[in-house]
């Protein structure tokens, strides 16, 4: 794999820059506390003799304790990036910063253990996730297994006995096997497996998107509820922006692999500047039938709005967006 | 081919023509449908006595949680229920014929795909991915308007440009691969619309789809209706795709419709607990710092009889008799009835949630960025 990217490298006489391996995390504007930081991220795809420029220069924050929500259509590279903050996608440039350390190069096996044990994942199908042939108790104590985090039997279950609870299943299951639980309790024991650990940062990838639309609100609660009591940073990745505002405290809009806009949700919602972000917000279907002959559909047109030239430009404090002056001008005129 | 052995033929019923139906006119009569499924030697009731009226040239929305029987319930009009179903009680009178009484598949080919069509949720399933998109859709035509190859395809062309396709005619002999998602599904509508059907189903046509190019087909069908004059029946559990497209809602729970009514009927001003804990636990609605409504427990089991009103378990405004005794259909007003005890004039006054009564605040907020504290 390496010598494939070298290869692209080369063949694009990119100057390889270096990114240090330590920077402060605590945030010179206001103060806060990053736990993630992603910086000038590219993840490349090759394909045949193509190449597929999945993200390119992505850059964003997390603050310990919020909810980061990740939004754009299939395709727009949104899991990709999340692949490659727990390390299964290696990045072509950029750096990807945990607690101020780079976690995007070569790591020590403790410093790798450390980050795989503090960054965690939710899945979208919890039936696709869990291992079918093991039961609850093994899926839920598996992370604890790893990384020894018990002394013996006792204090194992004792954990697993905790979790259950916390997150409203019965010690009676630890027995049954996935099969056996409907979705919402699935995603459940998804959301268990992977807190048991006590991991910082959460990447939810559409963690709501296979549950049923009773079941859907319960497991929002949920997140929410562990959040609040651990403390908990999300990475909430979803395609509906619905879901995403009621959940998120900002919000980045990605589109081809590129962030277009990033801001405070409720900024994006209110304001939204992008042309891309525009679109978005006008296609969602709200339940009000009032509103279905008010609203006036955008349709994007990119045109002649070339992304791989656009600059990410801080428009005021804490929002983002791709583009160029004269563009970014246009766009907030009206 | 059983008959034909034994020398007396069955007699397919012909279907009355119905294209002096008028707009709002009764095109399909479902009564007292009960459908049952044999699992494992157990009887599963998946339809439990429905009976509804679909006018023509309108969009009926079927609503409800998964195995609520949405699905169930519309394959009973194009003869699709699984082997090990049948429907064991009712009507479904369509142009003159009662659709339960057919039992062989020459009956269904008269009315499955060329007076009912269907749409279903995931296009690459719909297609076939060896054949080309074109023979895919002239051979419809072929069969069912008899039309020759050449004069097939120019319909063809037509009808994929109309689904908004464009260089249809260099496309025409793509394979479904090679177009995206959102293609895809036009293609499949171009399919269900190449007979020009009374009746277009469509079983969760967005569901796999971004939200641009969902909204995109939800206007294509929208208009395609309004063209050509067929009635739409739309299963979702999107209650924002609902409010987009239907005239008409039918919430349904356990195997039977529990509220129907006009969208306006559904949205501003629903009567059944269900309906309200459905608007109630929408994310769409929610606000930053409150919790959302969530429904407790699951759906009944329909292996087992059902005594009383089926949400009566989850429900936190049941009375006693909803655990005794099934709630008929109360009236509501000549376009809203829902199936609830709440109704009747002897129960006690229950409060519904307070943000039913805000749903068009809260969603005008959303876009001023208003409950931001």
């Amino acid at each position: 794999m390496s010598k494939i990217i070298d290869k692209i490298r080369k063949k694009e006489s990119q100057p390889i820059k270096i990114y240090p391996e330590k920077i402060s995390n605590i945030d010179e504007v206001n103060g806060k506390e990053i736990l993630l930081e992603v910086v000038e991220a590219d993840v490349h795809f090759k394909v045949g003799r193509r190449i597929i420029k999945a993200c390119n220069n992505l850059n964003f924050k997390i603050y310990r304790g919020e909810t980061f929500g990740l939004v754009g259509e299939s395709g727009s590279g949104k899991t990709t990036i999340s692949r490659a903050i727990i390390g299964i996608n290696r990045l072509h440039n950029g750096a990807i910063y945990f607690r101020g350390e780079n976690i995007a190069r070569k790591l020590s096996r403790a410093k790798r253990m450390e980050a795989k044990h503090k960054i965690q994942m939710i899945f979208q199908d919890p039936a696709a996730s869990l291992n079918e042939r093991a039961n609850v108790d093994y899926v839920i104590s598996e992370g604890l297994y790893n990384f020894k985090l018990f002394k013996n039997t006792e204090e194992r279950l004792q954990k697993v006995y905790k979790m259950l609870n916390e997150v409203s299943l019965l010690p009676e299951h630890l027995s049954r096997y996935p099969h056996e639980f409907s979705g919402g309790q699935r995603q459940r024991i998804g959301i268990a497996r992977a807190l048991i650990i006590e991991p910082e940062l959460v990447l939810a990838d559409e963690p709501i998107s296979a549950l049923d639309v009773s079941i859907r609100a319960q497991i929002l609660n949920l997140l929410k509820k562990l959040q609040r009591e651990r403390n908990l940073t999300y990475l909430f990745i979803a395609h509906d922006l619905s879901i995403i505002r009621y959940i998120s405290d900002r919000i980045a809009v990605m589109h081809k692999g590129y962030i277009v806009e990033l801001g405070k949700s409720q900024d994006i919602y209110s304001n939204p500047i992008h042309p891309y972000t525009k679109a978005l917000l006008t296609a969602i279907p709200q339940p009000d039938p009032k509103t279905k002959n008010d609203r006036v559909r955008v349709v994007y047109q990119q045109g002649d709005i070339k992304y791989e030239e656009n600059q990410f430009i801080e428009v005021y404090p804490g929002r983002f967006v791709l583009g160029n002056d004269e563009l970014i001008k246009k766009w907030t005129q009206k | 081919m059983k008959n034909k052995r034994f020398g007396k033929k069955k007699e397919i019923q012909r279907l009355q023509p119905n294209s002096d139906l008028k707009k709002g006119d009764v095109i399909v009569s479902v009564k007292n449908l009960e459908v049952q499924f044999s699992l494992r030697k157990l009887t599963l009731t998946a339809i439990r006595n429905v009976s509804i009226d679909l006018y023509k040239n309108e969009t009926l929305a079927i609503v409800g949680e998964s195995g609520s029987g949405k699905s169930v319930f519309t394959k009973c009009l194009i003869g699709m229920l699984d082997e090990n179903g049948r429907i064991s009680d009712g009507s479904i009178e369509y142009s003159g014929v009662d659709l339960v009484t057919f039992d062989t598949n020459e009956e269904w080919l008269n009315v499955r795909g060329k007076r009912i069509s269907t749409i279903f949720q995931d296009p690459m399933t719909s297609l076939n991915p060896l054949r080309r998109i074109g023979s895919q859709i002239t051979e419809v035509i072929e069969l069912h308007r008899g039309l020759d190859k050449e004069s097939a395809k120019e319909e063809a062309i037509k009808l994929l440009e109309r689904v908004g396709i464009t260089d249809a005619d260099s496309r025409f002999n793509d394979y479904p691969f090679q177009y995206s998602g959102g293609m895809r599904q036009r293609v499949v509508i171009a399919i269900a619309l190449a007979c020009q059907p009374d009746i277009l189903i469509c079983d969760e046509p967005t569901t796999a789809l971004d939200v641009t190019i969902q909204s995109q087909i939800l206007q294509l069908i929208n208009s395609l209706k309004e063209e050509y004059g067929f009635t739409v029946i739309f299963i979702t559990h999107d209650l924002g795709v609902v409010a987009e497209v239907a005239d008409r809602v039918a919430v349904m729970y356990a195997g039977q419709f529990v509220e129907i009514g006009t969208v306006d009927d559904i949205y501003y001003d629903p009567r059944h607990p269900y309906t309200w804990a459905l608007l109630s636990s929408l994310p769409q609605l929610g606000a930053k710092d409150e919790e959302l409504f969530s429904i407790i427990g699951t759906p009944p089991s329909l292996f087992n009889k059902i005594d009383g009103d089926a949400f009566a378990q989850r429900s936190n405004v049941a009375m006693e008799i909803d655990f005794v005794k099934e709630p008929p259909m109360f009236k509501v007003s000549d376009t809203h009835f829902a199936k609830t005890w709440l109704l009747d004039p002897r129960a006690p006054k229950v409060e519904r949630p307070k943000i039913i009564g805000e749903i068009s605040k809260r969603v005008a907020d959303i876009y001023k960025g208003s409950d931001e504290k």
